[in-house]
């Protein structure tokens, strides 16, 4: 058995649901049981258009400040980040964001989903990113020195 | 019994072999060979990143025969004066002391796939558990009738970066007024979709720069329309007025022929003279990937859309150039971009790391004059096996002069940051 990461996706309304089977431990052995559990996570719903949301900016904020950040995958997640986001920047046109606090991260990154900051390559990144997304990367950053 | 994971299980593994005789030997035994073909973007960065994550947990040997790579990106902006040869050449040297990973400095000649090793040209065989193949492009010299790799010292393609960027450089440095460059663009698919248009804008740049007015630049290309098109055009028209020709299949009607002594492109149309030709031919995936039956038809290599696993065989990724990333371009970026995911679905494989459903992200930045940036770029994710793109964004021709230099600023960050991101 290697239910690990597998993941299954469905399409409701605008609503993207992606499920992901989580597995407390790992069957290495023949035989060894294992403890799975299903995680519904909900995505934003204009992930996959680019376009932003119906959902007012505010409200779009404290929901992601409420969904639990997965710092595992706020970690895979800023890999794509830091291709140009490095520890330290060459100017002052990429700006470092490990270590920005929480909140400030999230609201930042949603003003670029909803086009309300400039910058069009950072509008597109967030265009695509889903709130849960959005929540794991803040935990991961947040987190970083 | 479920709270052991594989990883504490192999710790258990190791200190039991500490009560035997080679201890070092079973432990080295027992971590997995990830073996990476290509020191650039695509490898390089599935090195750096697979020994960040994996600590000591996985045997890393990155097989590249040059001893320090010059990127392909920005090598544009070295051919108009923009950067220096050493600010674009790289050595391997932290990816070996700082991350613990083996470079061997040599061309990976075969891969035996059902033994799952690679002999190199130094005639070593490395075996491996996982294969990353990333060789980026070969060049397929006789798709331009006259042209040979010999005769790329005499006219450059200045594709792959290093010497051939070089000689370019001195050729256009040697141009003198009233003389003509004349540009073969390629075909599709190819690296750097907009690379020979940013590098007509450099030597441009460069003309105009040293007073060479009555010179000109003639593209001769094989498609219909090109990257950033309208871009590009109004920063030609914009800057180099009257200097740039360019000329797709429904006006010069098919190249025909080219005499690389003579300096002359003999079309349907008309014999375009030139003192400096710079050649850039249709291209396949590197050599390697071809002769291991990695490739289809198309010369590239089919992956898997969540995974860029080639369809081939399980135990190989293929990624940059050499794939066929759907959507994707083939770029420094893209390449950067899908060794996150090598690296994600590697660990899966190896360790019990978890694998998250995959992004894709490509920039590609153009300098068109002096903090006159421009850039163009999507995100991608898998639909129904492809990879496809999911937003995307494009400089346009009204925006300010703030907006190109900031853009242009961004790229200088950008470089930093992806260099710093292959080589640490």
């Amino acid at each position: 058995m290697d239910c690990h990461g597998s993941t299954f996706r469905y399409l409701a309304r605008d609503w993207h649901i992606t499920g992901r089977i989580l597995c407390a431990g790992r069957c290495f052995i023949s035989g060894c049981l294992v403890v799975c559990g299903i995680v519904m996570i909900p995505h934003f719903a204009s992930a996959e258009t680019g376009k932003s949301s119906d959902l007012p900016l505010g409200e779009a904020i404290g929901q992601v400040l409420a969904i639990e950040g997965d710092a595992e995958y706020g970690a895979y997640l800023a890999t794509e980040c830091v291709t140009c986001h490095q520890q330290e920047s060459a100017n002052h046109a990429i700006p470092v964001i490990e270590g920005l606090p929480r909140d400030y991260f999230v609201e930042a990154m949603l003003e670029y989903k909803y086009r309300v900051r400039e910058n069009t390559l950072m509008q597109a990144v967030m265009g695509s990113l889903g709130l849960e997304e959005l929540s794991a990367l803040a935990t991961y950053f947040s987190t970083k020195d | 019994m479920s709270s052991v994971t594989r990883r504490t299980f192999n710790k258990l593994i190791g200190a039991s072999a500490g009560a035997m005789a080679m201890p070092g030997i079973l432990r080295a035994q027992s971590r997995k060979n990830v073996v990476i073909i290509g020191g650039g973007a695509g490898g390089a960065t599935t090195a750096r990143h697979l020994a960040e994550k994996a600590g000591d947990a996985l045997n890393i040997t990155l097989i590249e025969d040059s001893e320090k790579y010059t990127t392909c990106f920005f090598s544009n902006l070295y051919l108009g004066g923009y950067r220096d040869f050493s600010s674009i050449t790289h050595g391997y040297d932290r990816l070996v002391n700082d991350y613990g990973i083996r470079k061997v400095t040599a061309r990976a000649e075969e891969i035996d796939r059902s033994a799952q090793q690679v002999r190199t040209s130094t005639g070593e065989t490395i075996p491996y558990d996982r294969l990353v193949v990333s060789p980026g492009i070969d060049l397929i010299y006789d798709s331009v009738p006259g042209y040979s790799e010999e005769l790329s010292e005499i006219a450059p393609h200045a594709w792959k970066a290093g010497p051939q960027t070089q000689i370019l450089k001195s050729k256009i440095d040697a141009l003198k007024n009233g003389d003509q460059v004349v540009m073969v663009a390629p075909p599709n698919p190819y690296r750097c979709p907009p690379g020979p248009y940013e590098r007509v804008s450099m030597i441009a740049h460069i003309l105009k720069s040293r007073g060479l007015d009555d010179c000109g630049i003639v593209v001769l290309d094989p498609k219909e329309k090109f990257s950033k098109q309208g871009l590009f055009s109004a920063g030609w028209e914009k800057y180099y007025p009257g200097m740039v020709e360019w000329y797709g299949p429904n006006i010069h009607g098919g190249i025909k022929e080219i005499d690389v002594e003579a300096g002359t492109v003999t079309t349907d149309f008309d014999t375009f003279g030139s003192a400096l030709l710079n050649i850039i031919p249709a291209q396949r995936a590197g050599r390697i990937a071809v002769e291991s039956g990695l490739t289809n038809d198309s010369g590239f290599c089919p992956i898997d859309a969540e995974s860029m696993r080639s369809t081939v065989d399980k135990n190989i990724f293929v990624l940059g150039d050499a794939s066929i990333a759907g959507a994707m371009p083939k770029s420094g970026s893209a390449a950067n971009s899908q060794a996150k995911v090598v690296v994600m679905h590697l660990l899966a494989d190896l360790t019990d790391a978890r694998v998250f459903p995959t992004r894709y992200l490509n920039t590609c930045w153009s300098l068109v004059e002096t903090n006159d940036g421009i850039k163009v770029g999507a995100q991608y994710a898998n639909k129904d096996g492809a990879i496809a793109s999911t937003s995307s964004f494009i400089s346009q021709n009204d925006e300010s002069e703030d907006i190109r230099k900031q853009t242009f600023e961004e790229s200088l960050a950008w470089y930093d940051g992806i260099t710093k991101d292959m080589f640490g």
